[in-house]
């Protein structure tokens, strides 16, 4: 698949994990990765431009186990876009499903 | 692989990164590790999942060209080349004449210790051969003078060449580096490892 597209999709999964509560790296991007198959990898960059964006903000807390973890959270202007980013899939995804039926007919 | 190859191999992949910038990705990913063996997963694995850390270090450099908006490599594909022509000419022009000057002044310096570990030496043989049979030739002087000043000057000379030998070495030596440095310039490295 198109490696730009793949971004753009990944992006708003984050947007969307992280519309739920919180996360630390680890998790958000295993999470990432279970569902879409791409390496881990390739969901740290993006978290980095998230950031630069100011659509994610960072604090670290105590963890139970080993060093304090570095936790994501999502800011109002990325819950926006993130909502925005949604719109735009479902939409995208209802005109193909429209045009594979339109084919099968 | 293990987390620290892993992660000196990001590392220096990532140099063209700003210091900041750089030290908050490594942090991340050592976190990363750090999460990853507190669930139970090996290193190998780890690592397995990351990716390799060139790409994953691409990824980084992407992301950072794309908000400076200028790539991190600002050379263009004929910087090479306009590097060696610029290269070419300061080289022929003021090095290789300056360089083909040294190197002809050693050259010189190198045959006159020779002569003079020569001359030495057979003037100490002449001496030598003198004192046995002084009819040898028509030698009005002192033969032990011609022995003992031929041993001296031979040794000076020796002495000389063993210097100029070091002097040699040291000369080929800078030689080498001043030719690697060119070609750092040419393939656009800043600093050679």
């Amino acid at each position: 698949m198109n490696t730009q597209f793949k971004k753009g999709v990944l992006e708003m999964c984050i947007l969307a994990l992280l519309k739920k509560h919180d996360m630390y790296g680890f998790e958000l991007v295993s999470q990432v990765s279970r569902h879409v198959d791409m390496s881990e990898g390739t969901v740290y960059p993006l978290m980095k431009r998230l950031m630069d964006e100011a659509l994610l903000t960072t604090y670290l807390a105590e963890s139970p186990s080993g060093p304090p973890r570095k936790y994501y959270h999502l800011t109002d202007k990325g819950a926006r876009a993130g909502e925005a980013l949604l719109g735009e899939w479902r939409s995208f995804c209802r005109h193909v499903e429209d045009l594979l039926e339109g084919a099968q007919a | 692989m293990t987390r620290n190859e892993y992660i000196r191999e990001l590392a220096s992949a990532l140099t063209a990164l700003p210091r900041a910038g750089r030290r908050e990705v490594l942090d991340d990913i050592a976190r990363h590790f750090d999460d990853g063996a507190a669930q139970g997963l090996g290193e190998a694995e780890l690592c397995r999942q990351l990716g390799a850390a060139k790409a994953l270090a691409d990824g980084y450099l992407e992301e950072h060209a794309a908000r400076t908006g200028k790539a991190v490599r600002t050379r263009g594909p004929w910087s090479g080349f306009w590097a060696a022509l610029g290269l070419c000419f300061i080289n022929l022009i003021i090095v290789l004449p300056v360089y083909l000057g040294l190197l002809g002044a050693y050259a010189g310096l190198v045959a006159s210790a020779f002569a003079m570990a020569l001359g030495g030496f057979a003037a100490a043989g002449l001496g030598a051969a003198l004192l046995v049979v002084p009819t040898l030739i028509a030698y009005t002087g002192n033969p032990l003078v011609a022995l003992l000043g031929g041993i001296g000057v031979c040794a000076l000379g020796l002495l000389f060449l063993l210097l100029l030998w070091h002097l040699g070495r040291w000369f080929f030596r800078a030689t080498g580096r001043y030719i690697q440095a060119n070609r750092n310039v040419i393939q656009g490295r800043r600093d050679a490892r």
